[in-house]
Order: C-alpha cells, then sequence, then structure tokens
C-alpha cells in the first residue's frame, strides 16, 4: 500500500506530469545543500496558495479558464511569500532552514503557480485543497530528493562534456517521466 | 541586484545561441517541453511568450529599483499578469482551434521575467536592451518553432495539420508528443548546441542557478 502511494506521488505529481518546476530543481541537483530549504518553501507555498485558491474560487465563483485567474492567483501566493519573507526576517534570517532567497525562488518557479492552476474544480472542502498542496509539494519534493542524489552523477567529470549539467538533468528527467506515465 | 553589478556579455548576438533562454540558460522549460508537441501550439506559444515578453519588460522600466527584491520580482510578475489578458484574447482570436491550457498563464512567472529581467535588461541603456530582447525572443521562437516541427513530424507525420508522409518514421512515434519526450528533445539539443558551439560550458547547470 505505500510502495502504491509512493509510486502514485512519483507518477503524478507536478514534475514528471506538467514539467513544471525544472529550473529551480536544477539548483537542487546542483547543491544538494538547497535541497531542504527549496523544497520546503515549494511545499508550504503551494499548500499555502492551495488554500487562497480554493477560498478564491469559492468566494468569486469562478475557474482556472477565467482570465482573471492569473492576477488573482498570484496575488494570493503573492501574499503569502511577502508574509513568510516577513516571518523569517523576523525570525533572524531562517525557519526550518527555509530562508527568503529560497522563498524568492520558489515563487518564481512554475510549481507553486502550476499548482494552483491544476487543483480540481470539484473540490468539496478546504481540507481537500490543503490536500492537494501537499500533495503536489510532496511530488516535487520526491523528485528534489532524488536529483540531489543524482546531482554528483549528472553534474561530475565521468559525464561527457557535452552532456554534463543542464543537458544531463533534463534527458533524466525526462527518461523518469517516460518510465512513470507507462506506470 | 545593482545595476551596475550587471554582468554584461560580450556581444548581443549571444542570446541567440551562447546564451540562449532555453537550452543553455534553461529559463522557460515547462511551456516549451509541454507546448511543442505540434507546430501550431509552437506558433501559439511564440505569439503568445513575445508579446507578453516585450510589452513586459518595457513596462518594467517603471518600476522602481528602489523597492525591495521580493517587491519588485513581484511588481514583474504582476505586470506580466495585467499583459496576459489582452494576449489570451489575441490567442484566442489567431488561433481559435488551439490551446496552451494552464502553460499560458505560467508564462507569467517564467524566470525571464522574474529573476533575470533585471540582470539582461537594464534600462540605462535602451537600444542595447531592445537588442538582447529580440535576440532572446528569436532565439526563444527558434528552438520552439524547431522542435514544433520536429515533434509534429515524428508523432504525426505532418507539418502545420499538413500529412507530409506516414511511415517507419514519420508519424510512427506518437510518443514524441509525450512532455517526457519534450524534455529528452531539449536536453539532447542543449548537448547538441555544447557539441557544436562549445557553448555554455562554463554556464553549468543553467543561468537560472545563478
Amino acid at each position: 500500500m505505500l510502495l502504491l502511494e509512493l509510486l502514485t506521488f512519483f507518477s503524478i505529481n507536478l514534475v514528471f506530469e506538467h514539467g513544471l518546476g525544472i529550473s529551480s530543481l536544477g539548483l537542487v541537483a546542483e547543491n544538494r545543500k538547497q535541497l531542504y530549504g527549496l523544497s520546503g518553501s515549494v511545499l508550504l507555498l503551494c499548500s499555502l496558495g492551495s488554500l487562497s485558491v480554493y477560498g478564491i474560487r469559492q468566494g468569486l465563483k469562478f475557474g482556472a479558464e477565467s482570465l482573471a485567474a492569473p492576477l488573482l492567483y498570484l496575488c494570493a501566493v503573492a501574499i503569502w511569500y511577502l508574509l513568510l519573507i516577513g516571518i523569517c526576517v523576523l525570525c533572524g534570517g531562517s525557519v526550518l532552514g527555509i530562508q527568503p532567497k529560497y522563498l524568492h525562488r520558489a515563487v518564481c518557479s512554475c510549481a507553486v503557480l502550476g499548482c494552483c492552476y491544476l487543483m480540481p474544480q470539484s473540490l468539496d472542502s478546504v481540507w481537500e485543497a490543503l490536500w492537494h498542496g501537499i500533495r503536489c509539494g510532496g511530488g516535487y519534493v520526491l523528485v528534489a530528493w532524488v536529483l540531489s542524489g543524482m546531482g554528483p552523477l549528472l553534474y561530475g567529470k565521468t559525464m561527457p562534456a557535452a552532456v554534463r549539467g543542464w543537458p544531463a538533468l533534463l534527458i533524466y528527467l525526462g527518461i523518469l517521466s517516460m518510465a512513470f506515465a507507462c506506470i | 541586484m545593482s545595476e551596475s553589478n550587471i554582468r554584461q556579455p560580450r556581444r548581443i548576438s549571444d542570446f541567440l545561441l551562447r546564451r540562449n533562454p532555453v537550452l543553455v540558460s534553461g529559463l522557460i522549460t515547462a511551456p516549451v517541453a509541454a507546448c511543442t508537441d505540434t507546430l501550431e501550439r509552437a506558433l501559439l506559444l511564440c505569439f503568445c511568450f513575445d508579446v507578453i515578453t516585450a510589452i513586459t519588460v518595457m513596462l518594467s522600466w517603471w518600476i522602481p529599483r528602489s523597492l525591495p527584491y521580493a517587491l519588485r520580482i513581484l511588481s514583474y510578475s504582476l505586470l506580466a499578469a495585467l499583459v496576459y489578458l489582452p494576449t489570451a484574447m489575441g490567442a484566442v482570436f489567431f488561433f481559435p482551434d488551439c490551446s496552451l491550457g494552464m502553460y499560458l498563464p505560467l508564462l507569467t512567472v517564467s524566470l525571464l521575467l522574474t529573476s533575470k529581467t533585471e540582470e539582461l535588461f537594464p534600462r540605462r541603456r535602451p537600444l542595447y536592451t531592445m537588442g538582447v530582447l529580440l535576440c532572446c525572443l528569436l532565439g526563444f521562437d527558434g528552438v520552439v518553432l524547431l522542435m514544433g516541427c520536429l515533434r509534429e513530424l515524428l508523432a504525426y507525420g505532418s507539418i502545420y495539420g499538413v500529412v507530409i508522409k506516414q511511415g517507419n518514421l514519420f508519424g510512427a512515434m506518437p510518443v514524441f508528443s509525450e512532455i517526457g519526450m519534450g524534455l529528452i528533445l531539449l536536453g539532447c539539443g542543449a548537448a547538441l548546441l555544447r557539441w557544436i558551439g562549445g557553448y555554455g560550458r562554463r554556464e553549468g547547470a543553467s543561468d537560472a542557478a545563478a
């Protein structure tokens, strides 16, 4: 059951299914120290963003296809982003490894806003919205964890110079995406 | 980041290949991997990206640099979200049978518009900035259109909906329309660009890592 759930997290997630957040994952693959801060920031912003989007959809009665959706979703994420930065600054620059620089990178990543757009229209409760955010963010964290382990190989001297780094990362993620799509 | 600290490349034309925003810098990945399965969608992506990026970059010159960094990058995204409204209407008008789905609004948070705007497009040198912007857009369009042609030909055996040939190679591999294959093709393109020109070896992962 646990294995099935893990496979679901891998196969239905932001990165492998929709190709979101790959630029920011390059940071984690290149430098493992960024894993907790960056993936934690994405997880937090995905969860809070999903809650906000649920509130916006319930309050204003419109869907993701609305033209005003990007502006409203962005405003919602922006408010959380500024609040979290404020908390980090008040707490001396870091809360549980999350620092403003990671929040900057997370909010510039397609993963957070993509999570908001991927939220199904038919959610019944705020808990379902929160679970959607945790699921999206959790998928990102899992992929980031895998990449942090593979980083030394993808960016190492053993990799041919033309493929080393960014091209290797794209090819590796593409192969994993195809593999999990088959599952 | 202050404008005085900005690292300038030698030539504007570097942004076509040497610092291509897709293949070398890795600033826009998801929409390219997902929306270049046919040439029509690739054209729509080019149209939307060019309009949103060009107008947002020009409008961003009026954002005061004295604002904190967090507020500045939010301002760029919010400007892009405002530009998105007429762009989305234009996309429906010019390409009524085609859609980018959620990837169209996601163009408003591309790294080119948020974290890299001030580095790539300094407002104190308008002519230089316009040149860089033009080369960035041309570099992006070239990669996207090439990917669109190749993937549609291999996946469906057609180009812009016109069937060219169905056989052992063309149209025989629908897997080329998948996002995963888009990522693999992007990676192969990036590696090929490096192998041919020796470009980007010093850049490491991407400009996004900077």
